[in-house]
């Protein structure tokens, strides 16, 4: 097993442990328990944070994303620094114990498709090309944690309905705070993806003299920010609240998740991940004396 | 030797009747005090009296108070035959008394495990005995730990989280759909004393009430005017419906005044802003389908009943680890003490070197000056190098619980004089920790 790889296992052991510790918490109502788990959440992240400096580092990339599991391994890294370091006001338990499972499932992805081969990256890989990778990568993180208070929004209004009080209604945050949680990263996410996608056009005039608009990924990500767009305008700005429009940014996080993984498998455009045969590629070298 | 003592009667046993009159009320207290102070003068004493215990803490340094003695008081005091009490009365000596005020800051001896009420009423005494003038130090310390466990225990644990009665669960749920609270608009059907007391309890947590419906003019107003609302008629009030955040409907209607469709017109208007709708009315005012509207929490008295209960089944769950706060803090209360029965004996150990120094001096009145100062220089550090051990051992042995025999070692070793009563070492270690019959069993 090469250190990369051992880095991220522990990485994941420790995101798993901390998923068991939340459960534990979160069903013997044990604050201690529960702090236990958010510490380890956070060593797991300085692990990770260590994982991607080391990687970046080796790689020669500043975002070390030359491999399909380095992509997992950056969107989870992503996704622990928008809930541990953007997000300091979510880190109770009920988002833990949704989360902490989350991040482990995606490095543990990360791993088992590690050694899988590079993937050829659209090249020229300059400043713009790494800022669209971390507006995207972040956007995506801040949509999975509106997707994850959403869960326990659904979790809590369920409970209400069902009148019986008990551990999730007591351990959850209320329908306004979790509205709150839902809708907040949610524009986070917009404001990034928009900014993601102007910068990807940049890019793409300026490297391949098109805007890619034709690109079907292109068109899907639009659609996507302008359906975000829409929800949180109608909660900002038309003060509608509900479990319909839950329902409707868990819709719209559905087709997120479609966009980032059904992209690695349509097989065709830039956006495609596509694995090269072999690891000593020489545009793949080429690309890791990039600065 | 040192001696804590509790004694008194509460809910677990105690009939209301009997409770009722053994009350200390505010406006008497002094009196007790003084009584106490007058009968018992060298007693440390803290009167907590509340509608569901009346208790008597007491610290003696030497002699003894029996259960007697307390008893012809409270006779003496309430005018109460003491066979009345008495067979509810309990006393705890010791380590059990010590722990008994730690479980009752606690909240873990309250009628409702957990509540907060008995911390407030516990600092009130603890202010009432300081100004009384019955509390020294040691009572002082076993108090105020008494408080900061008690603290700390709601604070570590969840055991005063959860509301446990009808209104305040009302509170409760009203959080957990709208958040802290903050100007949500409540309207009152009819004016019951239970809506009544649910929509104070829903304006002191932040809700604002806007209007009242009530069949009979006058009470209406006056219940709007008491809480700064608008009486609304019985013809009137549907139209303000989509205004409201909040609904309490305990009216004598004999069916259902809301129904299903014109909470559905209602939620439309209210672009799916939350509504909680509160029926305490029985027969109910609120048809049951309305629950099924999304983004409307309907809840009738028995449900309400059923949240509270769950509530209390959660604060059970939390008196395991709040017992293990409670053992710790015993634990280093008793090590205080046992550090403060050492302190005598490490004085007259130190007056001993002392007295042992003087008397080696004098033999060197020859020597001059600068060499005298040497010389006292070199006995100070060695007297000071020579207790370091003794000291620490004894430190250690007071946080262990096991310094009696410590004690009694450097007494046997240096051949201290002879020992006060409060020292006495030739008594089990126990002695302290002396513990009767517990009625809280």
């Amino acid at each position: 097993m090469n250190m990369p790889i051992s880095i991220l296992t522990v990485t994941g052991a420790i995101y798993l442990i901390s998923f068991f510790l939340h459960l534990w918490a979160f069903l013997n109502l044990n604050e201690r328990v529960n702090q236990w788990a958010l510490l380890l959440v956070r060593v797991g992240f300085l692990i990770h944070t260590f994982y991607f400096f080391s990687e970046s580092k080796t790689e020669g990339l500043l975002i070390p994303v030359s491999t399909f599991g380095q992509v997992m391994a950056f969107f989870s890294w992503s996704l622990a620094f928008v809930y541990l370091v953007l997000l300091t006001k979510v880190q109770r338990e009920s988002f833990g114990l949704i989360l902490s499972p989350i991040l482990a499932l995606i490095v543990g992805t990360a791993i088992l498709r590690y050694q899988a081969g590079p993937i050829s990256l659209p090249k020229p890989l300059n400043p713009y090309f790494i800022l669209h990778l971390v507006t995207v990568f972040f956007a995506y993180a801040s949509f999975t944690l509106s997707f994850v208070a959403a869960i326990l929004y659904l979790i809590q209004h369920h409970e209400l309905k069902r009148k019986r009080g008990g551990t999730f209604y007591q351990r959850l945050p209320s329908l306004e705070d979790l509205e709150g949680l839902i809708f907040q990263p949610m524009a986070w996410g917009v404001f990034l993806l928009f900014l993601a996608i102007a910068i990807g056009f940049l890019w793409a005039k300026s490297a391949l003299g098109t805007y890619l608009l034709r690109e079907p990924k292109t068109l899907f990500t639009i659609a996507i920010a302008v359906f975000y767009l829409v929800l949180v305008y109608t909660y900002y700005g038309a003060a509608s609240r509900g479990k319909r429009l839950v329902m409707l940014s868990l819709i719209a996080f559905i087709f997120v998740f479609l966009n980032f993984f059904g992209t690695h498998f349509s097989g065709k455009g830039v956006h495609y991940l596509q694995v090269k045969p072999t690891s000593n590629d020489a545009s793949v070298s080429g690309l890791r004396n990039q600065p | 030797m040192l001696q804590f003592l509790a004694y008194g009667i509460n809910h677990k046993n105690c009939p209301v009747e009997i409770r009722e009159t053994l009350h200390f009320r505010e406006r008497r207290l002094p009196e007790a005090y003084e009584w106490i102070r007058r009968e018992w003068p060298s007693v440390e004493t803290l009167i907590l009296s509340t509608c569901n215990r009346v208790e008597l803490y007491f610290v003696l340094e030497e002699g003894d108070l029996s259960s007697e003695t307390i008893g012809d008081f409270l006779t003496a005091f309430h005018g109460i035959e003491r066979s009345r009490f008495e067979c509810f009365a309990y006393r705890l000596e010791g380590r059990a008394a010590i722990e008994h005020l730690f479980r009752v800051a606690s909240g873990l001896d309250s009628m409702v495990v957990g509540e907060n009420e008995i911390l407030g009423q516990l600092r009130e005494a603890f202010q009432a005995a300081q100004q009384a003038g019955t509390m020294d130090s040691l009572l002082y310390r076993w108090a105020e730990r008494a408080l900061r466990v008690g603290k700390l225990i709601r604070t570590k644990t969840k055991i005063n989280e959860g509301a446990t009665s009808i209104p305040a669960v009302a509170v409760e749920l009203a959080e957990k759909i709208f958040g802290r609270l903050g100007g949500e608009k409540v309207m009152v059907l009819g004016t019951g004393e239970m809506s009544e007391l649910a929509l104070q309890n829903l304006r002191e947590a932040g809700a604002e009430a806007l209007y009242v419906m009530s069949r009979n003019e006058e009470r209406g107003r006056t219940l709007a005017e008491a809480f700064g609302a608008r009486w609304v008629s019985l013809e009137d009030w549907e139209r303000f419906l989509h205004e409201i955040d909040i609904l309490i409907a305990s009216t004598s209607a004999p069916h259902p005044i809301i129904k299903l469709d014109m909470v559905k017109q209602v939620m439309e208007k209210k672009r799916h802003r939350p509504l909680f709708l509160i029926d305490i009315a029985v027969p109910r005012n609120i048809e049951a389908d309305v629950n099924s509207i999304d983004d409307v929490y309907l809840y009738n008295i028995d449900d309400l009943e059923e949240v509270a209960q769950a509530n209390l089944r959660s604060r059970r769950k939390e008196v395991r680890q709040a017992e293990t706060f409670i053992e710790d803090t015993v634990e280093e209360f008793e090590a205080w003490i046992q550090q403060l029965e050492a302190a005598p004996t490490i004085e007259r150990l130190h007056a001993h070197l002392d007295d042992l120094i003087a008397e080696e001096m004098k033999r060197w009145n020859s020597l001059s000056r600068e060499e005298k100062e040497r010389l006292e220089e070199f006995a100070r550090r060695l007297r000071s190098k020579f207790l370091h051990a003794p000291l620490e051992t004894l430190k250690e042995s007071s946080r262990m619980g096991m310094v009696r025999r410590t004690l009694e070692a450097i007494h046997t070793l240096f051949r201290l004089k002879p020992k006060s009563q409060s020292e006495r070492t030739d008594e089990p270690l126990d002695e302290i920790r002396v513990s009767d019959r517990n009625p809280r069993q």
